[in-house]
C-alpha cells in the first residue's frame, strides 16, 4: 500500500513541462481535458523565448507604505503609484529615482478599514477607491491636491475589487455580500447588481470585447456576466474560493487564482483549461500584461510568478518578503507593482 | 503602542469572507494582536518592575516589531509569537536576531505532548531575554515565572493546537488502564482519537496523520488477583512503522479548523503481514497515539507505511491520557464495563439499568442459559418454531410465543437483529450494532449455527453449571431459586441449526428464576453474587441477553477460547470438559462454589467489545479461533 500524495501531479520526477531542460522543477503545468483528464503540458520552444516575453524583473522601488498594501495600481504614463493601505492611498511619482514619500495622500476610509481595491480611469485623471466600507470614492486626480469628486454609496459592508469598463462610463464594484454593484459614474448613481453570488465576491475583470463580465467569489464560483442583458451566463464551480482572477486582453483565456494555491486557465468557451502548480498559498492577485501573452500571479506564498498565456510556462519567480496581496502592470508592460504584506509596494522593472 | 483590535466590517460576515479578510491573507490572525495585549498584561502583573519594563519596552518595540515579523512568517506554521515570547526556543540569543528570524525559531519549535507545553516552555525562559528586536539592552536574566496553565492566552494563532475531545471519557479509561483490542483483521479503538485544531494557516494546506508509538520496551501481562498490569519481559522486535492519514487531507487549515477530526476509523492490527493500511502493534505492549499536523510541503515523504517526516512543518501532538496497552481480549473488567457502557455500538451488552426483578427479567436474562434443572437441549425449546437459516425478519415474526413487541430494531431489520437477541418486551436494547462493524451479524446467528452443537453444548453446560450452583439456596442471591423452577422454556423444537430461534421465546416463559442468577456468571471475586447484584448488574445481564455476549460469555469460560494463554485458569480445562457430549448430564459438574470461581474468572477473560464479536463471525475459521 503506497500512498503518493503528490501522485496526481508528479508524473515524473524529471521537468516535465519544459523540453530539453533541466530546470528540476516537477511538472507543475497540467492540461485538463473535458472529461477531466489531466496531463503535463509539453511546453513549445517559444514558451520562455518569443517577442514580447519577459526574462526577468528588477526590483526598482521599494515604496513604504508603512501598512499592508491591499491594492496597487500604476498610471498609464508610468509615473504615478498608487498604494491602498489603511484607511488611505497615498501617491508615489516612481519616474524619479529614490523616491522616498508619497507625493500625495488620499484618505478615503477610516484609519482602521483597509482599501482593497484603487484603479484609475483610462484618462488617469480619476482614481475609484474600494474597500471595507460601503462607500467607493472617486477621486478627482487633476486637480491641485487630489480630492474626492463624489462618493457612491452601496448596502455592502464592504467592495472587494473594482473594475472599469474601456469606455469609462461604468464602474463594476465586487461587494462583500456577492452583488456585483454597478454604477454609472457620470451620474453617480447604480445601474443594476449582478447577484448570484452566494458570498463575497472577491475578483473581477471585463472580457476583451467589453461585453461580459467575469466575476471570482467566496463561494468557489467563477460567473460570466452579460453586460448588456444584464444577467448571468456562465457558471463555474470550483472546488476552492476564488481569489483573483483576470481576463486575457488578446484571447479568451480566464486566469484564475485560487485559495488552494492552484492557478487555472479556463477558455471562455472551451471546456478544457490548464492547472498550474507554482504557489504554495493562496493566489492572492493576478493581471495579464497588455499584450496578452503573459501574466503575473502573487501568493501568500510571497511569490510572484509570471506565466505563459495560456499553459503556464513559468517565465520568472520573484520572492519577496511578505504575502504579496495585489500587483498591477503598466499598460506598456514595461513595469510591474506588487502590494506586500510587508507594509511596502515594489515596483519592478520587467527585463526583455 | 499596544494596537487596537482591528474591526473588520468583513468580520460580521462568513467565515469564509473571513477568509478573505487582510489579516487572513497576510498570514496573521487578528487574535494575535489581542493576544499581544492580553500577554502584555500577564507580564506586567507577574513580573517586577524592571521586567515588566523591560517587557513594556521590549513589547512596544517587538509588539512593532513581531508584528511586522508576523507578516513575514507567512509560511505555514511558523509562528509569531506575541512580545518577547518570539524568542521561544532560541531564548537567549535573540537580541542579535531580527523579528522575522526569531518566528521562524518558534515555528520550528513543534510542540508535543499538546500545544499548551510547547507553548507554556517556550514562554517562560523566552520572557527574560524578550529581546527587542532593536536591540536594546538585554533584560535581566531573571526569567519572569511561567505563566500558569489555565490563565495563558491562547497561543499564538499560527502554532498549531490540537485539543482532545472526549477527554474526560480517556480519562476514566486511563484511570483504570485503557486497553484497545487488537485482531488479524483490524479493529478500531474505543475512544477513537477526536481533536479539535486551532491555530493553522487557513489558506495553507495540511496533511493531518496519527500514528502510534510505543511507550517504552517492555511487554506486559494482567495480573488478575491484583488487578494490575505487571511487566512481563522486554518488547518483542519493532513493528512496522504505519501512519494513518486522515482521509481528508490534504485540506486548507480552515477546513481542519471547522470540524471535529476524527481518527474513528483507523484500524489496529496484530498482523504484521497486514497489507491494508492498517496499524501495526504488538499484543500487550504500551502505546501512545500522536495527531501529527503536516505542512502540504512538508508531506512529500507522507506514506502510511512510512515513518512520519520530519522538519519544520511537521507537528507532533500527544495526550498522556491516551496511552494504552494492546490485547487481544480485555484483561481488566473495568475496562471492558467501560467500554461497554460508553461505546455506542456495544449498546447491545447494556441493559437499560432498571432493576430487573421478577419473571421477566428473570426470563430475559436467564431463560437461555437455564432453561431448567433438567436436562434441556435445544429441541426442548418448544414454541420456536423450526425454521432454516432464514432471514431475521422472518425469525422475528416467528418468535410468536407471546413475544410482544419486538424491539425496534429487529424490525427495522437492521443487519444485526437476529431475533435470537430478542428479550421480550421488557428488553430495551439489543444488540444494535452499527452496520458498519456488524453487517456480519446477520451472518453471525447463521454462522454460529454451524457451531451451534458446540454451542449449545457449551451453553448448556453453562446454564446447568449454573443452575447447580444456584440448587443450594445459600445465599440470599438465590432466593427464589429453586431446583423446582418450572422453566417452561417452550421453546419451539429445533434443531442446533435454529441456534438463534430458541432465545426468542425462552425470553419469555422462564419462571420463577432469580434475577441474581444471572450475575453469578462474570464476577473476579469470590463472592460474586452479591457483588454483583448491585453494580454492574445490567451489564452482566445483558450480556447474557445478546448473542454476542452469549458467544463473548461461552468464549470466556472455555480455555482455548482464552487469546492469551496467561488468562486460561487451569481448572477451566476440567470444567468445561474435553469434548461436547450429547447432553448436559454427560457432563463432568463442578462443585458450585468452584464453578462460580471458574466462571467468574473466565468471565473477566474475554469480555470481547461488541466488536470483536461482531468481527468474529465473518468465517467459520475467526470463529473457531476465537471459540476454540
Amino acid at each position: 500500500v503506497s500512498y503518493d500524495p503528490h501522485s496526481h501531479m508528479r508524473v515524473s520526477s524529471l521537468s516535465a513541462n519544459l523540453p530539453g531542460s533541466t530546470s528540476g522543477k516537477p511538472a507543475y503545468s497540467f492540461h485538463v481535458s473535458a472529461d477531466g483528464q489531466m496531463q503535463p503540458v509539453p511546453f513549445p520552444s517559444d514558451a520562455l523565448l518569443g517577442t514580447g516575453i519577459p526574462r526577468h524583473a528588477r526590483q526598482l522601488h521599494t515604496l513604504t507604505h508603512g501598512e499592508v498594501v491591499c491594492a496597487v495600481t500604476i498610471s498609464n504614463s508610468t509615473q504615478h503609484v498608487y498604494t491602498g493601505g489603511k484607511g488611505c492611498v497615498k501617491v508615489w511619482d516612481v519616474a524619479q529615482p529614490g523616491t522616498k514619500t508619497p507625493v500625495a495622500q488620499l484618505d478615503c476610509l477610516n484609519r482602521d478599514n483597509y482599501i482593497r481595491s484603487c484603479k484609475l480611469l483610462p484618462d488617469g485623471r480619476s482614481l475609484i477607491v474600494g474597500g471595507e466600507a460601503s462607500t467607493l470614492s472617486i477621486w478627482d486626480l487633476a486637480a491641485p491636491t487630489p480630492r474626492i469628486k463624489a462618493e457612491l454609496t452601496s448596502s455592502a459592508p464592504a467592495c472587494y475589487a473594482l473594475a472599469i469598463s474601456p469606455d469609462a462610463k461604468v464602474c463594476f464594484s465586487c461587494c462583500s455580500d456577492g452583488n456585483i454593484v454597478v454604477w454609472d459614474l457620470q451620474n453617480q448613481a447604480m445601474v443594476r447588481q449582478f447577484q448570484g453570488h452566494t458570498d463575497g465576491a472577491s475578483c473581477i475583470d471585463i472580457s476583451n470585447d467589453g461585453a461580459r463580465l467575469w466575476t471570482g467569489g467566496l463561494d468557489n464560483t467563477v460567473r460570466c456576466w452579460d453586460l448588456r442583458e444584464g444577467r448571468q451566463l456562465q457558471q463555474h464551480d470550483f472546488s476552492s474560493q476564488i481569489f483573483s482572477l483576470g481576463h486575457c486582453p488578446t484571447g479568451d483565456w480566464l486566469a484564475v487564482g485560487m485559495e488552494s494555491s492552484t492557478v487555472e486557465i479556463l477558455h471562455v468557451s472551451k471546456p478544457d483549461k490548464y492547472q498550474l502548480h507554482l504557489h504554495e498559498s493562496c493566489v492572492l492577485s493576478l493581471k495579464f500584461a497588455s499584450c496578452g501573452r503573459w501574466f503575473v500571479s502573487t501568493g501568500k506564498d510571497n511569490l510572484l510568478n509570471a506565466w505563459r498565456t495560456p499553459y503556464g510556462a513559468s517565465i520568472f519567480q520573484s520572492k519577496e518578503s511578505s504575502s504579496v496581496l495585489s500587483c498591477d502592470i503598466s499598460t506598456d508592460d514595461q513595469f510591474i507593482v506588487t502590494g506586500s504584506g510587508d507594509k511596502k509596494a515594489t515596483v519592478y522593472e520587467v527585463i526583455y | 503602542m499596544a494596537e487596537k483590535r482591528r474591526s473588520s466590517p468583513c468580520s460580521m460576515l462568513s467565515l469564509k469572507a473571513h477568509a478573505f479578510s487582510v489579516e487572513a491573507l497576510i498570514g496573521a490572525e487578528k487574535q494575535q494582536q489581542q493576544q499581544q495585549q492580553q500577554l502584555q498584561k500577564k507580564r506586567r502583573k507577574l513580573g517586577g518592575d524592571e521586567a515588566a519594563t523591560t517587557v513594556e519596552g521590549g513589547g512596544s518595540g517587538s509588539s512593532g516589531g513581531c508584528e511586522k515579523g508576523s507578516v513575514e512568517g507567512a509560511e505555514g506554521a511558523s509562528v509569531p509569537m506575541p512580545l518577547g515570547a518570539g524568542a521561544g526556543a532560541g531564548a537567549g540569543s535573540l537580541s542579535a536576531r531580527s523579528c522575522a528570524e526569531m518566528e521562524r525559531t518558534c515555528g520550528s519549535r513543534g510542540p508535543a505532548g499538546g500545544c499548551e507545553d510547547g507553548f507554556q516552555s517556550g514562554t517562560s525562559p523566552a520572557v527574560s531575554p524578550g529581546a527587542s528586536p532593536k536591540g536594546s539592552p538585554v533584560p535581566p536574566p531573571v526569567p519572569l515565572p511561567a505563566l500558569p496553565q489555565t490563565g495563558s492566552p491562547l497561543p499564538s494563532p499560527q502554532t498549531p493546537r490540537v485539543d482532545l475531545q472526549g477527554a474526560e471519557l480517556w480519562k476514566r479509561f486511563h484511570e483504570i488502564g485503557t486497553e484497545m483490542i487488537i485482531t488479524k483483521a483490524g479493529r478500531r479503538m474505543f475512544p477513537a482519537m477526536r481533536v479539535k485544531i486551532s491555530g493553522l494557516d487557513p489558506h495553507q494546506q495540511y496533511y493531518i496523520a496519527m500514528d502510534i508509538v510505543p511507550v517504552d520496551n517492555k511487554r506486559y501481562r494482567y495480573v488478575y488477583h491484583s488487578s494490575k498490569w505487571m511487566v512481563a519481559g522486554n518488547a518483542d522486535s519493532p513493528v512496522p512503522p504505519r501512519v494513518y492519514i486522515h482521509p481528508d487531507s490534504p485540506a486548507s487549515g480552515e477546513t481542519w479548523m471547522r470540524q471535529v477530526i476524527s481518527f474513528d476509523k483507523l484500524k489496529l492490527t496484530n498482523n504484521e503481514l497486514d497489507d491494508q493500511g492498517h496499524i501495526i502493534l504488538h499484543s500487550m505492549h504500551k502505546y501512545q497515539p500522536r495527531v501529527h499536523v503536516i505542512r502540504k510541503d512538508c508531506g512529500d515523504d507522507l506514506s502510511p507505511v512510512k515513518p512520519i517526516p520530519s522538519g519544520e512543518g511537521v507537528k507532533a501532538f500527544s495526550f498522556p491520557e491516551t496511552v494504552f496497552t494492546t490485547v487481544t481480549a480485555y484483561q481488566n473488567q473495568q475496562i471492558t464495563r467501560l467500554k461497554i457502557d460508553r461505546n455506542p455500538f456495544a449498546k447491545g451488552f447494556r441493559d437499560s439499568g432498571r432493576n430487573r426483578m421478577g419473571l421477566e427479567a428473570l426470563v430475559e436474562s436467564y431463560a437461555f442459559w437455564r432453561p431448567s434443572l433438567r436436562t434441556l437441549t435445544f429441541e426442548d425449546i418448544p414454541g420456536i418454531p423450526k425454521q432454516g437459516n432464514t432471514g431475521s425478519s422472518t425469525l422475528l415474526q416467528g418468535s410468536g410465543n407471546g413475544v410482544p413487541t419486538t424491539h425496534p430494531h429487529l424490525l427495522s431489520g437492521s443487519p444485526c437483529s437476529s431475533p435470537a437477541f430478542h428479550l421480550g418486551p421488557n428488553t430495551s436494547q439489543l444488540c444494535s450494532l452499527a452496520p458498519a462493524d456488524y453487517s456480519a451479524c446477520a451472518r453471525s446467528g447463521l454462522t454460529l449455527n454451524r457451531y451451534s452443537t458446540s454451542l449449545a453444548e457449551t451453553y448448556n453446560r453453562l446454564t446447568n453449571q449454573t443452575s447447580e450452583t444456584f440448587a443450594p439456596p445459600r445465599t440470599p442471591s438465590y432466593v427464589g431459586v429453586t431446583s423446582s423452577t418450572t422453566v417452561n422454556m417452550s421453546m419451539a423444537g429445533n434443531d442446533g441449526d435454529t441456534f438463534s430461534c430458541p432465545q426468542t421465546s425462552l425470553s419469555m416463559q422462564i419462571s420463577g428464576m432469580s434475577p441474581q442468577l444471572q450475575y453469578i456468571m462474570p464476577s473476579p471475586s469470590g463472592n460474586a453474587f452479591a457483588t454483583n447484584q448491585t453494580h454492574q448488574g445490567s451489564y452482566n445481564t445483558f450480556r447474557l441477553h445478546s448473542p454476542c455476549a452469549l458467544y463473548g460469555y461461552n468464549f470466556s469460560t472455555s480455555p482455548k477460547l482464552a487469546a492469551s494463554p496467561e488468562k486460561i485458569v487451569s481448572s477451566q480445562g476440567n470444567f468445561l470438559g474435553s469434548s461436547p457430549s450429547g447432553t448436559m448430564t454427560d457432563r463432568q459438574m463442578l462443585p458450585p462454589v468452584e464453578g462460580v470461581h471458574l466462571l467468574s474468572s473466565g468471565g473477566q477473560q474475554n469480555f470481547f467489545d461488541s466488536r470483536t464479536l461482531g468481527s468474529l463471525t465473518l468465517s467459520s475459521s475467526q470463529v473457531s479461533a476465537h471459540m476454540v
